[in-house]
């Protein structure tokens, strides 16, 4: 499936496939393409969301039932499908108007539920290498349907910033994010909440303003090694970090929320289940845009202090408790 | 051309354990490839709905548990699958 030479084809949906991949030799990555996601719904008027409940007399819709709690289905408009890897989509409730920080604490305990079976489910797959579950929240970071819900991608190779982290546990000698949690524990300036099994940072050397890392405390590979307390424990970790960036700046906080795991195609001693967010946000009203040191020359500039932003995320979470 | 594990439900979740939690060992599959085993044909590749067929509706749902979740499989009527899940002790709905 991947493409090594040459130049891009004119597309053909009845002789090449749906989506494909080719390695960029000057980066040294991966490029996926999926051309048909050009015509994906694009934020519909609201009674026309495909995430919705298909209801009595209304429209239909991805999801064929009058209620539901959590859905989980292919995307119509996959990055990667079979049989090279998986696109999966995942509806937090059937209220559209909900998000995940406002989940019932049970719901949200059972969405952890509900990633670690697409993750053992997917993971098990021979061609995924990488499972990956995230959230884009928000137009800001690209969002195009606004009912609360995240993704799966299976990942038929390992993906960049995975394999960056595996690559830090070598430097480091040992887990990187067991040794950077006792750092940051240590330190205590960066940490924002803190429960049982579970403690959010902002790390050391953030590159967004307000990034926060939620880690378990325990060496826990994955979403399958926890046990059903981290697992609810890690459920109100996430819920108080959003809670905290909506209160931040008393509006709905954009983000990308990215699970990170060990890999599945290899590697099995690899890795330590933690959860990154990314919010583009620096101001209530101004957005960190990637410009030319982040994307020309790959170095993050900030605007601001871990430590400084810390103290702004860490009373917002306590008022939002 | 797929395998898949089989999905053990090792433990349900804390909230519906009596708030008590959950003092089992984690989930014996710590990295599903490994504990990978051979399926029967029919769960390694669920048989999908021809295209332009079943326009009534998915297929007839199968119940599973998985943990704290009853899971119910369905195929949409243009063959992607749809999972629905609910808690098994479900708490009230969340205020509209």
């Amino acid at each position: 499936m991947s493409d090594r030479a040459g130049p891009p084809s004119p597309p053909d949906r009845e002789e090449h496939p749906r989506t494909s991949q080719r390695f960029n030799e000057l980066r040294g990555e991966q490029v996926d393409y999926a051309i048909q996601r050009q015509d994906r719904t694009f934020l519909p008027a609201r009674d026309h969301c495909p995430l919705d409940p298909t209801r009595p007399g209304g429209p239909p819709t991805e999801i064929p039932a009058p209620h539901f709690e959590i859905a989980v289905f292919e995307n119509r408009f996959p990055a990667f499908e079979a049989p090279l890897g998986a696109a999966e989509v995942v509806v937090y409730t059937d209220d559209h108007d909900a998000s995940f920080g406002s989940l019932a604490p049970d719901r949200a305990e059972a969405l952890m539920w509900v990633w670690r079976h697409r993750y053992a489910e997917l993971g098990a797959r021979e061609d995924i290498d990488y499972v990956f579950i995230f959230e884009n929240r928000g137009v800001e970071v690209g969002v195009t349907l606004h009912h609360p819900h995240g993704q799966i991608y299976g990942f038929p190779f390992l993906p960049p910033v995975p394999a960056l982290e595996l690559a830090a546990d070598e430097r480091l000698g040992g887990c990187a994010p067991c040794s950077l949690l006792r750092d940051e524990l240590g330190d205590g300036r960066r940490v924002v909440y803190e429960n049982e099994s579970v403690v959010a940072y902002i790390p050391y050397a953030a590159r967004w303003a307000y990034e926060a890392h939620v880690v378990l405390r325990e060496h826990r590979p994955s979403l399958l090694a926890c046990e059903g307390m981290e697992l609810r424990a890690l459920a109100a970790a996430l819920q108080a970090v959003v809670r905290g960036y909506d209160a931040l700046f008393e509006r709905p906080f954009p983000y990308v929320m990215a699970v990170h795991q060990a890999p599945t195609g290899g590697r099995p001693d690899a890795g330590h289940l933690h959860v990154e967010f990314y919010p583009p946000l620096r101001t209530a009203e101004k957005l960190k845009y990637l410009a030319g040191s982040e994307q020309g020359a790959g170095t993050f500039i900030s605007d601001t202090l871990p430590e400084e932003s810390a103290v702004g995320l860490r009373e917002a979470i306590a008022r939002a408790a | 051309m797929l395998s898949k594990r089989a999905l053990q439900a090792s433990s349900a979740c804390a909230s519906s354990a009596g708030g008590k939690g959950l003092e089992q060992p984690p989930a014996a599959g710590v990295y599903p490839r490994g504990m990978a085993g051979p399926q029967p044909e029919s769960q390694a590749n669920p048989p999908r709905a021809p295209a332009g067929e079943g326009g009534s509706g998915p297929s007839a749902p199968r119940g599973e548990a998985y943990g704290c979740l009853t899971l119910e499989r369905r195929v949409k009527d243009d063959g992607r699958a749809l999972i629905l899940y609910t808690r098994v002790s479900p708490g009230p709905r969340e205020p509209a």
